[in-house]
């Protein structure tokens, strides 16, 4: 089963659409989506849901006032500013808090205890194009990658059961952990960049990313035409690093009617202008691995 | 004043309404006027006002610490690995091996009180830096993580930390609705939500507008890019008594410049009363809303 990420350095590159589209090209393959603060590619897949988890990240902690007897030591050791004081009182700011359970071990008198909160859901569910595994993280919740890998994971798992030839992977934008914990393990990073100079710059840093973690990179230009000068500067910026630009795909309002409709691109027109460059990506893409 | 602009989704516009309002306020009022940049993944409000700035930007390097074992001292009792949360730690003892997983490690310092043998030195390592440009009454503030680097909250600290209290700051902030946004936002006087008239914009609002009530943050919306045929956000946000901001309408000509980091308002005369009309609004909702604290 070849696994195939799809990330961006910036968002709103288009991702998720040209996930969806490939996902209604794919014949035999399993989805995920890994873009867990922002988890969209659902509200295209429409999938029903078969199982649901509970996503616990390790425990960040408070402070029984009662038990607490006002030494500080928290206070002091905390590196994450994550604890205040107030009027000689000690809180845990809890969105500052990391979790490092130091506070905790090293209070003298054990008054501090774990928060039992969950801090993401995640789901198992079966749609029009297949298995689709996704989450979406509690809003304020701290970002740790280990949310994603489970999503990968099981993905995966039903993938091998399956005998699926691909697994999918619509990622997260940036640069962060929940980049990295995307692309870690994939065949390669497929890069969607949008011909904008925040889009170059955006482009730069995920391909070093990319290349820090030994992971090979294809990309795939979105929207091309809104300026097409920037598209060849990237096209160039590619070319000198031998990466492989698998398609341009043009600017098309058919890409939003999709959307609206809350179907994958290719499904509203398989002959719209967008439609026919995402085809041919995904033909390159099947000729190329 | 602080001014977090938000959104759940990405390439919603943030950048875009931050560094145009910056602009503004900086050519039409004699404010002091900030744009801080605390996108640190991916900062790119740079590419929109470095020209206003002279180069003489002022650049700090950010560091964190990580474990370093004097495999001499060190008696492989393992008090270390068992106070590492993360599970950054491996040793072998029956070969007396220890060292730490770079990635995982957050610089806690656990491992270094943990251990009674005086074994652990921390070294500091480069996660990113903070640079920061003045000129005139305007400053600029960009955070950047280092590549391959993880610790992305202790740059957007340090990031606030530039941040003049007297000042109108305009903050740029990453995607998503993760404890980075409750960092940034935790101190904004106003939240400026930018959100795409789309299925997924609507859907990533919801979540981004959760988050703000979680904070008792005030907060209005921009809709960015709107065309007119997808109304069900400013439905959602009248149904909800959601104040709505502005409407930045889609153009061509909008995109084209914003893809050349030309600012919108500098190449279309009308839009500074709009943006303007847009402080305006913040400063009224925040003045009136500060009257019943």
């Amino acid at each position: 089963m070849k696994q195939i990420s799809i990330i961006s350095g910036k968002g709103g590159t288009g991702k998720t659409s040209i996930a969806a589209s490939f996902a209604a090209l794919a014949n035999n393959a399993v989805f995920a989506d890994c873009d867990v603060e922002a988890a969209d590619l659902h509200l295209i897949f429409k999938p029903v849901v078969e199982e649901a988890f509970e996503y616990n990240s390790l425990k960040k902690v408070h402070i029984i006032q009662d038990e607490c007897i006002r030494c500080g030591l928290c206070f002091n050791l905390c590196r994450f500013d994550a604890i205040d004081r107030i009027r000689n009182k000690y809180y845990v700011r809890t969105f500052s808090c990391e979790a490092c359970d130091l506070c905790r071990k090293a209070c003298p008198v054990s008054a501090i205890e774990p928060i039992d909160k969950k801090t993401g859901d995640y789901f198992i569910s079966s749609s029009r194009f297949g298995p689709l595994v996704y989450g979406q993280l509690v809003v304020g919740a701290e970002i740790s990658g280990e949310l994603i890998s489970h999503i990968k994971d099981l993905a995966s798992e039903i993938g091998n059961e399956n005998n699926a030839d691909f697994l999918i992977i619509d990622g997260p934008p940036g640069i962060g952990i929940n980049a990295i914990a995307s692309i870690t393990g994939s065949d390669f990073a497929l890069l969607i960049a949008e011909p904008t100079q925040s889009g170059i710059h955006d482009l730069k840093r995920s391909i070093k990313l990319a290349a820090t973690y030994d992971i090979s990179v294809k990309v795939i230009i979105n929207k091309w035409d809104l300026n097409i000068e920037i598209a060849n500067q990237i096209e160039k910026y590619c070319m000198s690093g031998n990466i492989e630009i698998l398609s341009k795909i043009p600017f098309d309002i058919n890409v939003s009617h999709a959307m609206f409709q809350q179907k994958s691109v290719v499904e509203l027109d398989e002959t719209s202008i967008a439609s026919e460059s995402i085809i041919d990506a995904w033909k390159q893409l099947l000729s190329s691995i | 004043m602080n001014i977090a602009i938000v959104s759940g989704k990405g390439g919603a516009g943030k950048t875009t309404i931050a560094t145009n309002l910056f602009e503004v306020l900086r050519t039409t009022s004699d404010l002091s006027v900030e744009l801080i940049d605390a996108n640190v993944e991916q900062p790119n409000a740079h590419l929109f006002v470095e020209s206003l700035f002279n180069d003489d930007c002022i650049t700090k390097v950010i560091q964190s610490n990580i474990p370093s074992f004097d495999t001499d001292k060190c008696t492989f009792c393992g008090r270390c690995v068992h106070f590492c949360a993360y599970n950054a730690i491996v040793m072998v003892k029956e070969v007396k091996q220890i060292s730490v997983y770079e990635d995982i490690c957050k610089s806690c310092g656990a491992c270094t009180y943990a251990c009674n043998d005086s074994a652990i030195v921390e070294v500091s390592r480069i996660i990113g830096d903070v640079s920061v440009s003045n000129e005139g009454n305007a400053k600029f503030v960009e955070g950047r993580l280092s590549i391959g680097s993880t610790l992305v909250k202790p740059i957007i600290k340090a990031v606030k930390r530039e941040i003049t209290k007297t000042s109108i700051s305009i903050i740029d902030t990453p995607p998503g609705i993760s404890s980075y946004i409750s960092e940034i936002i935790y101190d904004a006087n106003f939240v400026i939500v930018v959100a795409e008239p789309s299925v997924f914009g609507l859907h990533d609002l919801k979540l981004m507008i959760k988050s703000l009530n979680d904070l008792r943050k005030d907060f209005g919306v921009v809709v960015n890019r709107f065309r007119g045929e997808y109304n069900e956000i400013h439905e959602y946000l009248k149904g909800n008594n959601i104040p709505l901001l502005m409407n930045l309408p889609f153009k061509t000509e909008y995109a084209e410049w914003n893809s050349q980091t030309k600012l919108l308002v500098n190449n279309d005369d009308s839009l500074n009363s709009d943006f303007l009309k847009l402080f305006e609004e913040v400063k009224s909702i925040y003045i009136q809303k500060s009257m019943y604290r």
